[in-house]
């Protein structure tokens, strides 16, 4: 019986145990269904990451700073998503990029952010030949940059599916969408897809003088450029457009883009709806590029620098 | 955007424990929301685990008042099971920036969601994606603003049972708005009953008063209207600058009254058609195909 008794005591206890520990996973956040995995969630900023990895967000972070960056990549092969919370500058003077990638690293992906009131959204820099590739820049959503939404130097990069929303140009007059581009001209094989850029109404410039343009690509070669939209922006008086620029740049390929030039208003955002796609370059660079099945209208000229092939322009 | 890991706020020893820092495995937490109707009024991200059948009789099944609001029903039903056809699914007031609405299917309300404002430029940079809209009585998506995107959504099998109203995606702004998206959405299968007080078209996809808008890739099929009414399965009034591209536009086979109204208009914008481009669009068996834009590449039949 005192057998019988202890075994039926301790299988009690274990049950017990067992109960106790059920309801203690029931109480856990759930089993991972995100699509990244592990990541090492980082809580405050500035905040450098040093090792490669997966990294997130789980909370909005809104700080005030002058310059500098906020977050800061300095490693190969990281994985950044926000998992679409949110980096704001809430100093309106800030001189800061809100992501920062530097050293000449390769492979980092950065997704899901939403980016907000900084000078620029995210950075990637380049210091040597080839030194920056393989990076993705993916669904993220920049909004009000005081300057650019993008600055991107490299190779090989994808930068697919973003959006570059309400550009302010309050630093000093420019405002850009997505540049992409390398330091020693020898950058290939960039794809720039399914990005949306829009809505710039950028304030009166120094006397400087200030460009818009929606994406931008120099010193690289074998770019695509496809299945974006770029619409709504103004420029200020005097000024000048762009949707789609480049130059130095040879073997690119600009396909089914959506290109329109916002209806006029008046001073000071009645500057020139310039260019629609403009490839600058020799002749013989120009003969290098194809511009197919893009739409693009009310621009002063639409399409030039490229071989022509079922365009709408009008 | 990853499905959410949810957090119960329910089990303040859980929370503690599941806000530890360091390594994770869920890319982020949500606020679990566990009765209808709901106000939200902070940001923040919310999501659903359970599906509801609404019987309340509030303006609307769940409120979302605040900027930067991600709420993500994680594919969980919204049924308005006590009175159909009426009341919102989704209600944003206030001229909202920022609000994220994804992956919810809202059914049987007289509108699946509703983003308002009353003013320019109204209501900024928010998304209704990923949604399925299904039974509304009367509009299944409406958005009022700029910069929004409206993208991947089904809205289907309208009832107009609110008031005849049978409309799919409807995007407009008081004069000033712009860069708004709507893409890769369906919209189809409409058959309202006949108007009474009302005299309504069946509407696919309308934006009205608004400038620079991409409607691409869209599918809006089978809409029907009553005796004596129009289906405009595209349509526009007070736009510039448009931008209507590789949308499948097909109207349904004829059936008898009540549901013989016209299929009138497959694309079509009304003023400014030198300032608006239709390109690559496949649109077939109505009245008019295409009108009002500048008609480039587009397959009609």
């Amino acid at each position: 019986m005192d057998h019988d008794a202890t075994t039926s005591s301790a299988s009690a206890w274990r049950l017990l145990a067992f109960a106790a520990a059920l309801a203690l996973l029931a109480l856990l956040p759930r089993p991972a269904r995100a699509d990244i995995g592990a990541c090492t969630v980082i809580d405050t900023l500035p905040y450098t990451i040093f090792t490669p990895g997966r990294y997130c967000l789980d909370h909005d972070i809104v700080g005030t700073s002058v310059q500098g960056y906020r977050l800061r990549i300095y490693a190969d092969n990281v994985v950044f998503d926000c998992s679409d919370f949110r980096l704001v500058d809430s100093n309106d003077a800030n001189t800061n990029s809100a992501i920062m990638v530097d050293g000449d690293h390769k492979n980092v992906t950065i997704r899901n952010c939403v980016i907000d009131n900084f000078q620029t959204g995210i950075q990637i820099q380049e210091s040597a030949d080839n030194g920056s590739s393989g990076h993705v820049i993916e669904n993220n959503t920049i909004l009000r940059s005081r300057q650019v939404g993008m600055s991107l130097a490299g190779s090989n990069m994808r930068i697919e599916g973003n959006r570059v929303l309400g550009n302010t140009g309050n630093l000093n007059g420019i405002a850009y969408g997505i540049r992409v581009f390398s330091s020693y001209a020898n950058g290939v094989g960039n794809t720039i897809r399914n990005n949306l850029v829009a809505d710039f109404k950028p304030t009166p410039p120094p006397a400087t003088g200030t460009q818009v343009i929606g994406i931008s690509f120099f010193y690289v070669h074998d770019t695509e450029v496809t299945g974006n939209t770029v619409s709504g922006l103004y420029s200020t008086t005097n000024q000048y457009t762009y949707a789609i620029d480049s130059s130095s740049a040879t073997g690119s390929v600009v396909t089914d883009n959506h290109l329109l030039a916002p209806p006029a208003l008046p001073a000071p955002l009645d500057g020139n709806s310039f260019y629609g796609i403009h490839l600058a370059g020799t002749p013989q660079e120009q003969a290098t590029n194809l511009c197919r099945g893009n739409t693009v209208g009310h621009w002063s000229t639409d399409i030039v620098g490229c071989t022509q092939v079922d365009n709408t322009a009008f | 955007m990853p499905f959410m890991t949810c957090l119960r706020l329910v089990a303040p020893a859980a929370l503690a424990f599941a806000l530890a820092p360091a390594a994770r495995a869920e890319t982020t937490v949500c606020t679990v929301v566990s009765t209808l109707p709901a106000y939200i009024n902070t940001s923040g991200h919310y999501c659903l685990e359970q599906d509801f059948d609404y019987t309340g009789v509030a303006t609307a099944a769940l409120q979302l008042d605040a900027d930067n609001v991600v709420f993500d029903c994680n594919h969980h039903r919204i049924t308005n099971t006590g009175n159909p056809g009426s009341s919102t699914g989704v209600y944003v007031p206030n001229e909202r920036e920022g609000v994220v609405l994804r992956n919810c299917t809202i059914d049987a309300f007289g509108g699946g969601v509703f983003i308002q404002s009353s003013s320019a430029p109204g209501a900024i940079a928010n998304a209704v994606e990923g949604n399925t809209v299904l039974h509304s009585g009367g509009y299944g998506i409406t958005v009022y603003g700029s910069n929004n995107h409206i993208e991947r959504n089904r809205v289907s099998g309208n009832t107009g049972a609110n008031n005849g109203e049978a409309s799919g995606i409807v995007l407009a702004s008081f004069g000033t708005g712009t860069g708004n998206t709507i893409r890769d959405n369906v919209v189809s299968d409409f058959k309202p009953p006949p108007p009474t007080s009302f005299n309504f078209d069946t509407i696919g996809i309308s934006f009205d008063n608004v400038n620079n808008t991409e409607v691409t890739g869209n599918t809006v099929t089978g809409l029907y209207a009553p005796t004596g009414r129009y289906v405009h399965a595209i349509v526009s009034q007070g736009s510039t600058n448009s931008l209507v591209a590789r949308n499948t536009v097909l109207s349904p086979p004829p059936l008898p009254a009540p549901l013989d109204g016209a299929q009138e208009f497959g694309i079509v914008i009304f003023g400014g058609a030198s300032t608006n481009v239709c390109r690559d669009n496949v649109v077939g068996h109505f009245t008019g195909n295409v009108s009002g834009c500048i008609d480039s590449v587009n397959t009609d039949f």
